[in-house]
């Protein structure tokens, strides 16, 4: 025994197995994130953090920090990436995520304003560019308008208007045919222009029918 | 200028979506939003997805033991005028009557003095009642699975729907039911299982003496008769040292005390007090109307031979029960094994023609020594149609005599001989079961087997004599049976008809009349 002892080494520890390399594709990302690697996460999140917060913004109207809603998006992804059929359809699954978080959001403010809780809008400083005040008042009244709409309107103005989207994204990613998506922004136009007429700030924005001036 | 209209409008969102992208533009996001994410995604637990199947089977188990509890909820009951012992023992005061009543409508109502206990069953099927003192008066609601029961002393009386006083003076070990309505089996003491009360009867029974008599009733009581038993009984209670061997109309006649052994006693009306068949002494014929369970007998030569008794000299001999089983009705016994007592000694069977099958009893051997169920004689099966020719032609033809029905029959003696001299002089079956012309028969020893009298649309309860059976009774005519007393066996049909169908009937007693 002595002398086993006295010929035992050291050896060094053994290294860690190299981590596999990560496949930044949305259907590499998806898989990985599937089997629970947190480095896969962390990749959609750097991919898709800014369009999240992007949609989430311009759905709600400028106002306070939003991190809470888009904190509130990424875990609902995240909890439900098993539910994405089609691994490359990622960007469109983030867009649908973030387009309902922001409509239940909006609803639950809309509950607030009018049990009280808070006022109705929240528009603090608008970060608009400096020097462009009429901008900024034109900002303030169009999400009044949208604030009437529903919070399925306001979701397809977003995405389409907004957000620039492609009839068949904007479908997509409201869980509707691409006819039904095209009836109902149809409608949606004709609902906003109709109401336009009344915000003399957004008339004198946009202009005469169909000859609105650029900014 | 429609479709330029329109551009315009799209164009004009197109501006405004414009004017929001430039008013909410989008801001990178901050580099501690991810370790939020990252630590709430650490946090968090199994997804409800997943533990959906959980969910579902412990909301289902939550939901059945729910349900359960909601339908095992026994019935509600209001006692008023009662009070509530610690040990859960009710009582009555001296000075008014309790009642409790029941949410199903049934109502017991217990007189002053009176202590009793209240088990409630689960699923509100109903009460048992413990009567530890005292006099109850019971009307209780028939309701299809419900299970009534009083329990006094060693008695036990189980109810279905029906109206009866029950009365129970521990003290002195005697034991009254009354019926008034329906009918309830009796059990306990000297009494035999199951046996049965109808209304208008009175059981009495003392347990010291280890007897009981059932007592017949011309008309069902009345209250104010009640009210006087009532009476009588605490003025007996009160003097239990007086007791007589028999008293006329009391409501508990004394009985002098007989040997050890159950023995079953006879009643008269209440016109006709009871009366202890004594006890057996050997060398001696055996009275005519037979004991539960006695072996079969030849009837006294007369009535002068009456038995001696076993009671001391002393006590005052009853009259002779060949008298009064004459001058009273008797319920005939159904025994365990089909044996018939106290009347008939005979045993009980099923006989069929050859269209008729059996759900019950459904061997051969079962029908051929029918036993009671609860005690009632019963049967239930099917019965094809009648195969007819010549329909609706004088001369149609059916087979009559092979498809004939099913019949629950029992022999007058346990010899299979004719009655004898101790023949009733008419006999009433009670019965029930589905609607149906029912026919009553009876054969007379050392006719053929075919030829039979009867009554046709025999209804349950109707007291009949001989000279109403008929050999044709379907035409109303032929033979008249002069008597029972050379009828060996009676039996009651449930007839075969044009189309088939299911049967099921029970004969639930029979009464023998003078």
């Amino acid at each position: 025994m002595g002398i086993a002892l006295s010929t035992m080494v050291v050896l060094p520890p053994l290294p860690e197995p190299a981590a596999p390399e990560l496949d930044d594709s949305d259907v590499g990302l998806v898989r990985a994130a599937r089997a629970g690697d947190r480095r896969a996460c962390f990749a959609i999140w750097s991919k898709y953090a800014a369009l999240v917060r992007r949609l989430v913004c311009r759905f709600l109207g400028p106002g306070p920090d939003y991190a809470d809603v888009c904190q509130e998006v990424f875990l609902r992804i995240f909890k439900r990436l098993d539910e994405l059929r089609e691994p490359a359809a990622l960007r469109g699954f983030v867009v649908s995520i973030s387009l309902g978080v922001a409509r239940n959001e909006s609803r639950r403010r809309r509950i607030r304003a009018i049990v009280g809780l808070v006022p109705d809008e929240i528009f603090p400083a608008a970060p608009t560019p400096p020097g462009q005040d009429e901008a900024r008042e034109a900002a303030r009244a169009l999400y009044r308008l949208l604030g009437t709409l529903s919070a399925e309107d306001r979701s397809l103005f977003v995405a389409r208007f907004i957000e620039k989207m492609e009839l068949i994204e904007v479908a997509a990613a409201h869980g509707m045919s691409p006819s039904t998506a095209k009836r109902r922004l149809a409608r949606l136009v004709v609902r906003v222009n109709t109401r336009l007429q009344s915000s003399p700030v957004l008339m004198e924005y946009v202009g005469p029918l169909g000859q609105g001036r650029d900014l | 200028m429609k479709d330029k209209r329109e551009a315009s409008a799209e164009l004009n969102c197109q501006r405004l979506g414009d004017l929001a992208g430039l008013a909410a533009p989008a801001e990178a996001p901050s580099p501690g939003a991810w370790a939020e994410i990252a630590h709430r995604l650490d946090q968090r637990g199994p997804s409800l997805r997943r533990l959906w199947p959980a969910l579902a089977v412990a909301s289902l188990v939550v939901l059945c033991t729910a349900g359960y509890l909601v339908v095992r909820r026994p019935l509600g009951y209001r006692v008023v005028d009662c009070t509530l012992a610690a040990d859960g023992v009710f009582a009555t005061t001296s000075m008014r009557e309790g009642t409790i009543a029941f949410d199903d409508g049934s109502r017991i109502s217990v007189e002053q003095d009176a202590r009793f206990r209240l088990g409630m069953l689960p699923f509100g099927h109903g009460s048992d009642i413990r009567l530890e003192e005292g006099d109850a008066h019971l009307a209780v609601v028939h309701r299809p699975g419900a299970r009534w029961s009083v329990q006094a002393g060693p008695f036990h009386i189980d109810v279905t729907g029906t109206r009866f006083d029950v009365r129970w003076a521990r003290q002195l070990g005697r034991f009254q039911v009354t019926m008034l309505e329906g009918e309830v089996l009796v059990a306990g003491g000297a009494i035999p299982p199951a046996t049965h009360l109808r209304a208008g009867q009175t059981l009495r029974a003392d347990l010291r003496a280890s007897s009981f008599a059932i007592a017949n009733a011309q008309s069902p009581p009345t209250a104010a008769t009640r009210a006087g038993a009532t009476d009588s009984a605490k003025a007996s209670s009160a003097e239990p040292a007086k007791q007589a061997p028999v008293a006329p109309r009391a409501p508990h006649p004394a009985l002098p005390p007989i040997s050890s052994r159950k023995r079953t006693e006879l009643a008269a009306c209440d016109e006709h007090p009871a009366a202890t068949i004594p006890e057996q002494v050997p060398g001696k014929p055996e009275p005519p109307w037979p004991t539960p369970g006695a072996p079969t007998r030849e009837p006294p030569a007369a009535n002068s031979t009456a038995p001696q008794t076993s009671t001391p000299p002393a006590s005052p001999t009853p009259p002779l029960p060949t008298v009064v089983a004459k001058a009273a009705s008797v319920h005939v016994i159904f025994g365990e094994s089909g044996q018939l007592a106290n009347g008939f000694t005979g045993e009980a069977s099923v006989e069929s023609g050859d269209g008729t099958s059996f759900s019950t009893p459904a061997s051969w051997d079962a029908r051929a020594h029918l036993r009671p169920e609860a005690g009632q004689l019963c049967a239930s099966g099917t019965v094809s149609g009648l195969v007819c020719v010549n329909e609706n032609l004088p001369k149609m033809h059916c087979n009559w005599d092979r498809n004939w029905g099913v019949a629950i029959g029992w022999y007058a003696r346990a010899d299979h001989k004719a009655w004898g001299d101790g023949a009733a002089g008419g006999l009433a079956v009670e019965f029930h079961g589905r609607s149906a012309s029912y026919r009553l028969n009876a054969h007379r020893k050392g006719d053929p087997k075919e030829k039979i009298y009867c009554i046709d649309n025999y209804k349950s309860g109707q007291t009949v004599r001989p000279s109403m059976f008929k050999s044709e009774c379907w035409f109303d005519k032929g033979d008249t049976l002069p008597d029972f007393q050379q009828v060996d066996f009676f039996n009651l049909q449930f007839s075969s008809g044009m189309s088939y169908v299911a049967f099921r009937y029970c004969v639930s007693g029979i009464t023998l009349l003078p």
